[in-house]
C-alpha cells in the first residue's frame, strides 16, 4: 500500500518558510520516514503525473515509480544548482525565473523554456491582477478558488494554486492550454491526456 | 564559503511546471522503450535505457546503478525478456504442440516470474494458467499486446 503523503514539499529543495496549507493533511512520521520525504517529491504525486503520457493499457511499475522519483530530484538540484552559480557570479543575492529558464537552456532542455515563459508570464499577469484587489477581497477569493478546485477540478481557474507563494501545491495539468501541451509527443496522445486527465482528475480528490 | 541566497516568489512554480514537464518526457520516452520490447508495464530498466539513450539526461546516469545493481545485470534482464517474447511467439505458430506439451508454457512462466520478481501483476495469470489451459491463450494475447 502507497504512503499517500501529502506533505507540502517545494519542488527546488529550498527552505522558504511557507506554512503548510490548511488543505493538506499532515501526518506524524518517523524521523527516517521524514528524511525520505524530505528528499524526494510525493510518490503519489509523480505517479499521477507519468500516467497522463501513457495510453490506458499501460502501467508503470512502483520501481519505475521511486526511480523516476529520485531523477526528478535531480533534476531540481542540477537546475536550481547552475541558476544559484550564476547568481553567484553576478554578485546577486536573489534566484529569479529568468535565471532558472538561462539554466534550464544551459543544461540542454531548450524545448522547455517557450512552455515556461508562457507559464510564467500567465503567472505574473494574474500576480498582477491580485496585486490591485484588497487583502480581504483576495483571501476570500483564495478561498472561493480552492472551493471551486475541490468540486470541479476541469474547471478550476488557471491561477487557482497560485495565488501567492504561501499556498504552493502541486500544480494541476491544464489540458485546454494548447502551449502547454507536450512538446515531443505526437498528436495521437493529445485526446488520451485529456480523458486521462479527467480520470486522474476525479481520483486525486475522492481516492 | 556559501553565501546565503534567496528566491523570488515565482520560483517554486516554475519549478514545479519544470519538474512536470521533465516527468513527462523521462516516462513517455521509458514507455516507449516498454513498448518496443512487447511490454505493457514500464519497468526501472526502461527508465535506465531512456537515461543512456538521452544526452540531456546525462546528469542522472550516476544514480542508475543504486536502482539497478550494476549494468550487467540490467543487460541480463533484457536478454532474458527479449528470449520470452521470441518463445511466445514461437509458441503461438505452435498451437497443436502446445496443446500436446503444456510444460513449455509452464517453464516460460517461472522463467517470467523470476525475472519480473515481485510483479504481483503475474500472479494471477499464474493461477489461471494452473486451473484453466484455456487462460493461458489468454494470456499470450496479453503478452503480446
Amino acid at each position: 500500500m502507497e504512503d499517500e503523503s501529502h506533505n507540502n514539499t517545494l519542488p527546488n529543495g529550498f527552505n522558504t518558510g511557507s506554512p503548510e496549507s490548511p488543505f493538506l493533511k499532515t501526518s506524524t512520521t518517523t524521523t527516517q520516514h521524514n528524511k525520505e520525504q524530505d528528499r524526494f517529491l510525493p510518490i503519489a504525486n509523480v505517479g499521477r503525473i507519468m500516467k497522463k503520457v501513457i495510453p490506458p493499457n499501460g502501467k508503470i511499475s512502483k520501481d519505475a515509480k521511486e526511480t523516476v522519483q529520485e531523477c526528478v530530484s535531480e533534476f531540481i538540484s542540477f537546475v536550481t544548482g547552475e541558476a544559484s552559480d550564476k547568481c553567484q557570479r553576478e554578485k546577486r543575492k536573489t534566484i529569479n525565473g529568468d535565471d532558472v529558464i538561462w539554466a534550464i537552456t544551459t543544461l540542454g532542455f531548450e524545448d522547455y523554456v517557450e512552455p515556461l515563459k508562457t507559464y510564467l508570464q500567465k503567472y505574473k499577469e494574474i500576480e498582477g491582477e491580485k496585486l490591485s484587489i484588497p487583502k480581504q477581497m483576495r483571501s476570500e477569493q483564495r478561498l472561493q478558488q480552492h472551493h471551486n478546485n475541490y468540486h470541479d477540478q476541469n474547471n478550476q481557474p488557471f491561477n487557482g494554486a497560485y495565488a501567492s507563494s504561501n499556498l504552493i501545491s502541486q500544480p494541476p495539468y491544464v489540458p485546454t492550454d494548447q502551449k502547454f501541451s507536450l512538446t515531443f509527443s505526437p498528436n495521437s496522445i493529445q485526446s488520451q491526456l485529456r480523458q486521462q486527465d479527467q480520470i486522474d482528475s476525479v481520483g486525486h480528490w475522492y481516492e | 564559503m556559501f553565501t546565503k541566497q534567496m528566491i523570488s516568489s515565482e520560483i517554486p512554480m516554475l519549478m514545479s511546471k519544470a519538474c512536470e514537464i521533465f516527468i513527462q518526457e523521462l516516462t513517455f520516452r521509458a514507455w516507449m522503450h516498454a513498448e518496443k520490447n512487447n511490454k505493457s508495464i514500464v519497468q526501472p530498466c526502461d527508465v535506465a535505457k531512456v537515461i543512456m539513450q538521452t544526452d540531456t539526461m546525462n546528469f542522472l546516469t550516476e544514480i542508475i546503478p543504486n536502482n539497478l545493481g550494476d549494468f550487467s545485470v540490467f543487460d541480463a534482464k533484457e536478454e532474458n525478456i527479449a528470449n520470452i517474447a521470441e518463445e511466445n511467439e514461437v509458441s503461438l505458430s505452435f498451437t497443436a504442440g502446445f496443446m500436446g506439451n503444456p510444460m513449455m508454457k509452464m517453464d516460460s512462466e517461472e522463467n517470467a516470474g523470476n525475472i519480473v520478481e515481485g510483479n504481483q501483476a503475474t500472479l494471477p495469470y499464474t493461477s489461471g494458467f494452473m486451473g484453466n489451459p484455456m487462460n493461458m491463450m489468454n494470456m499470450d494475447n496479453v503478452r503480446m499486446k
